[in-house]
């Protein structure tokens, strides 16, 4: 079969109408004053991407091309070498094939965030150096109590007693390292929580929710947990992990310096899984067993907290589930 | 002698065939775990390329996968030593970074003049012929210049910027030539300045007013609930001023490169308008949002389209160009510079 194209000779951008043919192993190049017979091992055609005109290139020097895809189709199929792109072009060449391919992308996209991201947030956090975990935290620390927090109202003695009552519980428990703060807060109301680098902040306006200093101790215990597991830099590392694999899926590094400047938001807008939520439940409640304080407290004053429609108690940790985790609590004080 | 015939640039391609091609790409690029994307990046660039028509002949990308991958290898491994290091050796990470700056402006004339040299029409390549030391008084020292003037010196960055590209491009043996002034760019940044007064206006108001609250002794749960719908108007300001100061300076700039560059006696017409690209942008924008990033393939497409009909060559023969042979360029500058994000694209 014959068809039309232009020849190039790559010296000139001078166009030549030619006439163009083939056999099994010769492409034929003429017009009326030009003969060429190039051997299919002295040339090279890209792969054809789409309708886009793909170009026939001469290992000399030299393009030829031609808008009869047809044709360009079958010289590509006589061609010695077959190019792996060809599996390729069969898939972008069907919408089926997009739909599996969004699929499969969306999949892996999915498995990697639910399994592969936190197993690897998990090996980092416990490989990153102490100075840089007490960076974080008293960076969220300090813009915490610019945004939040206030002095705590409670007297130095009170204070000093929840502290001791809290060591002596870590005496009878096994406890991680930690500082413990108090901070009222109108905003963020009846709250604990654990920040980067062993700290536990508790709200003035939690222990005045507290019917017994028990219940400080199971919320407290419950922070602990947080820490004892990394939960929190686990969970900052993932957010940021996520963050860049969207920076990578959309092929736009250029987000990837903001990503670090907003880490302080991020933990706060970022809750824990509700996988770290139940080991820090389970933790606490050990704790409090092996403390020999009865794990109905923890359930009694998650109880209050929660009825009470606290909604920004929720601010800094996703407790979906309270009743069934009060019941696991409650279960553990029948058995007692 | 002929007068000069008006060539339209015309681009051919649909967003539905390329986002079969995208997903493809994404899909087969996380199976191999980043080793199609060398493979994913030509086949773009080929499918862009070849829709792009100008007097009936398409243009051509020429890079094989296997340069770009070689490219990409050594950009990641660069960045990975440089993550490594970071951690454990601060050191010699920042010797790296300073590294990496003062060869940035041999890194941006790479990558130049590979994708010059991987482009071609009518059989021809295009080159670029910067010096290192042009780049390195365009993209170092005078953005520096910048910081120390408060932005003032920014139109004339940019025009230095803009001139270096267009002053050095090739195709075959002639050489590109630039004839614009600075003068047009001091328009364009100095309404670009004026627009970005607005969010910084309410942002500024916004401090003042807690500063003012924080004075009086109010305490600070009640100043921050006071200042904060003023703040957010602000910031969601800011956020929606960026994509149209980005879309004006790119349209307008875009129009101060095409118009006032000469390649022999081709001449170029580029009659991009600021509010089209400002649309386009927005719209994108808000369409990526709302298709959770499905329509970026679209959007590409879209913006592709709008620059290539707006911008007409004026030539009276495109048939009298010649070349002799050049040598081969790698693909590493092209990569290390992607990687790194070094912000050199003109249109």
């Amino acid at each position: 079969m014959n068809f039309t194209g232009e020849y190039y000779d790559g010296q000139s951008s001078m166009g030549i109408a030619v006439t163009l043919s083939f056999d099994t192993n010769t492409l034929f190049v003429r017009n009326d004053t030009l003969s060429l017979d190039v051997p299919f091992d002295a040339l090279h055609l890209d792969p054809q991407v789409g309708t886009s005109r793909s170009i026939i290139y001469l290992h000399k020097g030299g393009e030829i091309h031609s808008s009869d895809h047809d044709a360009l189709n079958l010289l590509e199929r006589s061609l010695p070498h077959k190019s792996p792109e060809r599996i390729a072009r069969r898939l972008e060449s069907k919408l089926l094939y997009a739909v599996a391919a969004l699929i499969l992308t969306v999949s892996i996209i999915a498995g990697f965030l639910r399994y592969g991201l936190p197993e690897i947030a998990r090996y980092a956090a416990n490989h990153l150096p102490p100075s840089t975990e007490e960076q974080i935290g008293s960076q969220a620390l300090s813009s915490l109590d610019q945004l939040y927090l206030n002095k705590s109202t409670l007297s130095q003695t009170r204070q000093s007693s929840i502290r001791s009552e809290l060591a002596d519980f870590c005496r009878r428990t096994e406890c991680p390292q930690y500082r413990l703060l108090f901070r009222n807060s109108t905003s963020l109301g009846a709250n604990a929580f654990a920040l980067p680098g062993h700290t536990v902040v508790i709200t003035d306006q939690l222990i005045e929710k507290s019917h017994n200093d028990e219940e400080i101790l199971a919320v407290l215990s419950h922070e602990l947990g947080h820490i004892r597991y990394n939960h929190i830099l686990r969970t900052l590392l993932q957010s940021m992990g996520s963050g860049v694999v969207l920076v990578v899926i959309t092929g736009d590094i250029s987000n990837f310096s903001d990503l670090a400047a907003g880490l302080p938001a991020v933990l706060l807008q970022q809750g824990y899984s509700r996988d770290m939520e139940d080991e820090a439940d389970t933790y606490a409640l050990h704790s409090l067993q092996n403390a020999r304080i009865s794990p109905q407290r923890f359930a009694d004053i998650l109880t209050r907290i929660d009825t009470k429609g606290i909604k920004t108690a929720t601010l800094f940790s996703s407790h979906p589930d309270t009743q069934k985790r009060i019941q696991a609590f409650i279960r553990a004080t029948e058995k007692h | 002698m002929s007068l000069p015939r008006n060539y339209p640039f015309t681009f051919t391609g649909n967003g539905g065939e390329y986002f079969r091609i995208w997903i493809v790409n994404i899909a087969l690029t996380l199976v191999t775990l980043g080793i199609y994307s060398a493979w994913a990046k030509v086949r773009t660039q080929r499918w862009f390329y070849g829709h792009t028509i100008l007097d009936n002949t398409a243009f051509s990308y020429l890079a094989t996968p296997i340069q770009i991958l070689k490219g990409r290898l050594i950009a990641a491994a660069l960045l990975i030593i440089y993550y490594i290091a970071s951690h454990t050796a601060p050191l010699i990470a920042g010797i790296i970074m300073l590294a990496i700056m003062i060869g940035s402006p041999w890194i941006i004339v790479l990558a130049l003049r590979f994708a010059a040299r991987q482009s071609s029409y009518r059989g021809l390549r295009l080159n670029f012929s910067g010096t290192v030391g042009e780049a390195a008084v365009v993209y170092l020292l005078l953005p520096i210049t910048t910081v120390l003037t408060a932005g003032l010196s920014l139109p004339y960055v940019a025009y230095r910027q803009v001139r270096f590209l267009a002053s050095n491009y090739g195709y075959g043996e002639t050489q590109s030539e630039y004839d614009g002034s600075l003068k047009p760019f001091w328009g364009v940044y100095l309404l670009a300045l004026a627009l970005l007064l607005i969010p910084m206006g309410i942002l500024g108001y916004a401090v003042y007013s807690a500063a003012q609250l924080t004075a009086m002794g109010l305490p600070k749960e009640i100043v921050s609930a006071a200042v904060a719908s003023t703040a957010i108007t602000g910031v969601v300001a800011l956020y929606l001023t960026i994509p149209i100061l980005s879309a004006f300076v790119q349209a307008r700039k875009a129009n101060l490169f095409y118009n006032h560059i000469a390649l022999g006696t081709i001449r170029f017409r580029s009659t991009q308008r600021s509010r089209d690209m400002i649309w386009i942008y927005i719209s994108n924008i808000v369409l990526i949002f709302i298709t959770i990033g499905l329509f970026i393939p679209f959007a590409k497409v879209r913006l592709a389209r709008y620059r290539a009909e707006h911008l007409t060559l004026l030539a009276e023969d495109l048939g009298v160009f010649t070349t002799q042979a050049q040598e081969a360029v790698s693909a590493t500058g092209s990569e290390i510079s992607d990687l790194f994000d070094f912000d050199i694209g003109i249109a």
